[in-house]
């Protein structure tokens, strides 16, 4: 799921986090990765689970002692304790999982140099070794996996508010409504402090256990409990639903609610932003082709606006492509093992309609792949700056190129747990990867938001569109002008040719196209 | 081969019935029927495929398939007048111009009949025997020649009539030409001039440009479309209407996928009519695809298309148990209630209402095209208690067993046999490799289950389908669909041996294809009598996600199988030797190779 709806939509715990109670959330809650264990015996298994995990999924996985001999190290620096001497050699000449609980068992601190529990010491271990895995992992429960799948199907099922954590009154708080959702509908309001969930008072609980608690399956209800900062407690129901978010926008929203996808000019010309690209973004854009395709005269070109689209599921956006293709390859996704092709079903939505896209350094993953297949068959023509070819971006800059790489979801043992890490790489139809030369993953990586001018300098990969706008004069997507018109009514991007170069580039581009066509 | 072995089954029992029973109506030694009185209907499955209005519209008529019969409906009383059995199975019925005589297809007896339907009496002036399998009937509108769409034969067969014409002299019908075509026909559409016709696959997405005139083929072109249930000329003239569905195999048998309308989707096509004329055009452009269904409410299995006087498209939704009805493609729909499984459709000559044939309820419905209003439906006839098969059948064709309706079990098993296509679900166990969807035909007899062959007990397969492919009823479907699904399927028998196939090859050819299937020990995996064998092979083929062993399909009927092997990759059973070598990099000669094809299709 790409950055905007994980921050919209997962809103209800990432807003917080992203708020600043992210240190107080983590110690108040145990760690997911380490809170139902119990001791160096059970721990060992779930590392074993988890080391077999990145050795089978990840694009290029280290050695598991690498992995076994971070996690320990791990757990040393926990309990401030010096690494043991000789450790390397004895975790090299591990050979079974039997061998490696013993020597966990053997290594566990009776006496850490400082007081932690126990479950911080597991978690240590956990941490220090996905820290190793090429490209950084996470690990998750099941419970929390389910809440992501229903991200990516752009179907939340909740009561679809966004909360946040009050420090001082130990209360979690309604920081946004959806207009029309159940909590709406149910009454509550903005700055509500949550005082009891179905019965429970939430004074003890963390963020997360109110999360957890306001969840439940589609059309249950729960019962909550809220009071304005200087108001009476309000007993309200909601039923749980599925929160629906457009992922794609067009110029303006009209009165009745609905997108308008017309630019305004002579010539009739057709907008479509990506927000994200879910489950549902095939189905949306059939919706707005059928609109489009339908008018009478009908759009006579269409610009598809893809800045600042760092899409990571890979499924939706085959299906994206498979929309806007009448054949030809998508691309070819490679894992460790195995290459995928996937190549277009016949027939297009706006068959024959000459096309824009519209790309900057932040279209990256799986919307540059997508962008790459729209160039690669001919069928868009790009406009903007350079892509980045992803995020991930090695520590020893300069001169490192990075990969567009894949980041995927997978079950850790039994189901109980998923682990996100690295498993492909994007590729052009023909096998060449997104980025110039491919690289291999540093374990230490980090985000880089830089300048649009650094970004376009240091850019040793990505896509190089038909026509490159001047970093100057291109707005990164996150510079952008904004207006009202979110979901939460937060703030929305406007579309203006006027301060948009790449957009009005993207017009000139059309409008020379469709006098000759 | 379902169709047949029921409906064979069926016309056993009518005959034996009408020995037993005083009253009952039987073909008489010179041609005529004799009616069954409305007052001493009998309770029996009937099936009605297909309507046809004659006498000025004062009577609607049904041909009825797993009764051959026709049910004699007057539609001011709403009534059923009376009912001639007059074949095995019938699946068409058509009224020529002079508004008196009608032809029927026996799709069970493999003849078409010409009957004077003046005054009910509905006489069966001649029969003419067409190759097997004859599902529809197209007739010119001068009503001096008609065409048939022979199903397992892949064949159509050209016919010259007599009597259609009010100026006509002694009735006769009689066979001029038969056509063969490279896949099995269906629905049938005669250009404004009828001077072409156009012929939809019955199972995938194949249309066929026939030069009526001169009876020849002129082209055979590919649309993405599978399950096409209608096919008829729009109001204008110009433009040709398809009713189909569309498989994505990108796409995944998740429940997002499928939720979202992405998995399977149904729809009306809007072909042009110049581009479908012009062998060489493109199909495509300028086409227009409209969605019949939305997310939240899937319009599973388009069964049927009509045009009125006024413009107006009425489409049958199998599945859902609904029509739609529209003033035009692309323009708002209205989907109103109808019987168990509406397929056929006739719009009264006032152009009021449009009568709906529900198939599976034996019923027909009566809605009123600007109002959608609907009257209770007429009941053809007293309905026998179901046996677990017959229930069975109807969960099958019902996509109330799917979330929110967007397909059944035949959306991709086409009428028990397959769509063709490849769909990527959780059969193999895994997403990433797509597999081609299997026939059911013979399914009964041909286990372990699924291309890997992973599933012992089809029951077990059956729940798993409609949990993880249609995300049906929640927990899990009920015990008694899951006996009755299975007893149906369990009722369906193997594909029918091609007749035609004997035709097309010298006897010396068929021989020496059978040697070279000895010889070459195909029958190791291939085993006679099903052609199959529960155990797992390694035949040199890999899928995506490394499966290498799978359980060889039955090669009983395996020239209408085709795409052929796990993930379709074989166009034809030619390929399947030549490019692909199978199994396991063989080389056959080019004799040999044609030999084998040879007697493989008349299994």
């Amino acid at each position: 799921m790409g950055r905007n709806l994980t921050t919209i939509l997962g809103g209800l715990v990432s807003a917080v986090l992203i708020a600043g109670t992210l240190q107080q959330a983590a110690a108040e809650s145990p760690s997911p990765a380490a809170a139902e264990l119990k001791g160096p015996r059970e721990l060992g298994k779930h590392v074993q689970d988890i080391t077999d995990t990145v050795l089978r999924h990840h694009l290029d996985p280290p050695a598991r002692q690498q992995m076994i001999l971070a996690g320990i190290k791990g757990l040393y620096e926990a309990a401030g304790l010096p690494i043991p001497a000789g450790l390397s050699r004895r975790v090299s000449a591990l050979t079974t999982p039997e061998q490696f609980t013993a020597l966990l068992v053997e290594l566990w601190p009776s006496k850490p140099a400082k007081s932690i529990r126990t479950d911080d010491l597991a978690e240590a271990v956990v941490n220090g070794l996905l820290a190793s895995v090429p490209g950084g992992a996470e690990i998750s429960p099941a419970k929390e996996h389910e809440v992501q799948e229903q991200f990516q199907g752009n179907r939340y099922i909740g009561i679809h508010i966004q909360v946040r954590y009050d420090d001082k009154e130990k209360r979690t708080v309604i920081a946004g409504i959806v207009p029309g959702g159940p909590a709406d509908r149910a009454g509550m309001k903005q700055e509500d402090r949550i005082e009891q969930v179905n019965g429970v008072d939430t004074k003890d609980l963390t963020l997360r256990q109110v999360v957890d608690r306001l969840r439940g399956a589609d059309g249950t209800d729960v019962s909550v409990t809220v009071r304005q900062p200087k108001g009476e407690a309000r007993n309200l129901k909601a039923t749980r639903g599925p929160l629906f978010i457009a992922t794609i926008t067009g110029v303006h929203k009209k009165t009745s609610g609905e997108w308008d996808y017309h630019l305004a000019g002579p010539d009739s010309i057709g907008y479509i932003r990506f927000r994200d690209i879910a489950a549902s973004t095939p189905h949306e854009l059939r919706k707005v082709a059928q609109e489009l395709e339908g008018e009478n005269p009908n759009p006579r070109g269409l610009i598809i606006d893809l800045r600042g689209l760092s899409s990571t599921s890979l499924h939706p956006t085959v299906l994206l492509a498979d929309c806007l293709l009448d054949h030809g390859r998508i691309g070819q996704v490679r894992e460790a093992e195995r290459v995928m092709a996937y190549d277009a079903t016949p027939d297009a939505l706006f068959r024959g309609w000459p096309l824009v896209a519209l790309v900057d350094a932040e279209t990256a993953h799986t919307a540059e792949w997508l962008a790459a297949a729209l160039q690669d068959n001919h069928r868009a023509v790009l406009v903007g700056t350079a892509t980045q070819s992803g995020w991930v971006q090695p520590r020893q800059l300069p001169g490192f190129p990075a990969a567009a790489v894949l980041r995927s979801s997978v079950p850790v043992g039994d189901g109980a747990w998923y682990l996100s890490l690295i498993t492909a790489r994007l590729e052009h139809g023909d096998g060449r990867p997104l980025a110039a030369s491919p690289a291999s993953l540093n374990p230490l990586t980090i985000v880089l938001r830089r300048s649009p001018e650094r970004n376009a300098r240091e850019a040793n990969g990505g896509l190089k569109p038909d026509h490159v706008i001047s970093p100057r004069n291109a707005r990164p997507e996150s510079q952008r002008p904004t207006r009202p018109g979110g979901i939460f009514g937060a703030e929305d991007s406007t579309v203006d040719p006027w301060s948009d170069a790449v957009l009005a580039k993207a017009i000139e581009v059309l409008r020379a196209g469709l006098k000759s066509f | 081969m379902k169709t047949t072995t029921r409906s064979t089954a069926a016309a056993f029992w009518i005959l034996l019935l009408l020995a037993l029973l005083p009253g009952r109506s039987g073909i008489c030694g010179d041609g005529t029927t004799k009616p069954v009185d409305a007052k001493v209907l009998t309770a029996r499955i009937r099936r009605p495929m297909a309507l046809a209005l004659v006498d000025g519209g004062s009577r609607l008529l049904t041909a009825n398939r797993q009764s051959g019969s026709i049910s004699v409906i007057d539609p001011a009383t709403r009534r059923v007048l009376a009912e001639h059995y007059v074949g095995r199975g019938l699946a068409d019925i058509v009224a020529l111009p002079d508004d008196r005589h009608v032809l029927a297809v026996d799709q069970a007896g493999h003849e078409i009949l010409l009957l004077d339907g003046h005054a009910d009496a509905l006489g069966v002036l001649a029969r003419v025997q067409v190759s097997p399998d004859p599902v529809h009937i197209v007739a010119a509108s001068d009503g001096s020649s008609c065409v048939v769409a022979s199903r397992w034969s892949r064949r159509l067969t050209f016919l010259e009539l007599t009597c259609g014409r009010s100026t006509a002299n002694e009735p006769s019908l009689k066979i001029v030409k038969p056509l063969d075509l490279p896949f099995c026909p269906r629905e049938l559409a005669a250009s404004p001039d009828g001077s072409k016709l156009v012929v939809a696959d019955a199972f995938g997405g194949k249309l066929a440009l026939i030069d009526w005139r001169r009876r020849s083929l002129e082209s055979v072109r590919s649309i993405p479309a599978h399950n096409i249930r209608g096919l008829a000329l729009a109001a204008d003239g110009k433009t040709l209407l398809v009713a189909h569905q569309m498989l994505n195999p990108l796409a995944r048998s998740t429940f997002d996928d499928l939720h979202w309308g992405l998995l399977i989707s149904n729809h009306l096509r809007v072909l042009r009519l110049d581009a479908m004329l012009k062998p060489d055009a493109d199909l495509l452009k300028g086409s227009g695809l409209f969605e019949l269904g939305d997310v939240g409410k899937g319009a599973a299995d388009p069964s049927g298309l009509i045009v009125d006087s006024r413009g107006h498209l009425i489409i049958a939704l199998g599945g859902v148990n609904e029509a739609a009805i529209t003033q035009g493609p692309g323009q708002p729909l209205r989907r109103v209630a109808a019987g168990r499984r509406p397929g056929a459709m006739a719009v009264s000559r006032d152009g009021k209402v449009v009568y709906i044939a529900n198939c599976l309820d034996d019923t027909v419905s009566v809605v009123e095209i600007d109002s959608g209003r609907s009257s209770s439906p007429i009941a053809l006839g007293p309905a026998p208690e179901m046996s677990l098969a017959d229930r069975g059948e109807r969960f099958f064709f019902d996509a109330r067993l799917s979330h929110d309706g967007w397909m059944s079990c035949h959306s991709c098993h086409t009428d028990g046999h397959t769509c063709g296509l490849k769909s990527d679900t959780l059969g193999d166990g895994s997403y990433g490799a797509p597999k081609k969807i299997p026939s059911l035909l013979g399914v009964g007899t041909t286990g372990p289950w699924t291309w890997t062959g992973s599933m012992e007990r089809l029951e077990d397969q059956v729940r798993k389908s409609i949990q993880t492919t249609m995300h049906g009823p929640k927990p899990a479907p009920t015990a008694e669909q899951v006996e009755a699904l299975t007893a149906y399927l369990r009722s369906l028998g193997p594909l029918p041996p091609d007749l035609t196939g004997g035709e097309r090859s010298p006897e010396a050819a068929l021989l020496r294809g059978r040697a070279v299937f000895q010889a070459r020990k195909c029958d190791a995996c291939h085993a006679p009598p099903e052609y199959t064998s529960p155990e797992r092979f390694d035949v040199g083929l890999t899928d995506e996600v490394g499966n290498r062993r799978f359980n060889p399909p039955s090669l009983r009927g395996v020239g209408r199988r085709e795409p052929l092997l796990h993930d379709g990759r074989a166009g034809t059973l030619e390929d399947l030797f030549q490019r692909d070598r199978h199994p396991r990099e063989s080389v056959l000669s080019t004799q040999e190779i044609g030999d084998l094809v040879a007697f493989l299709r008349t299994l």
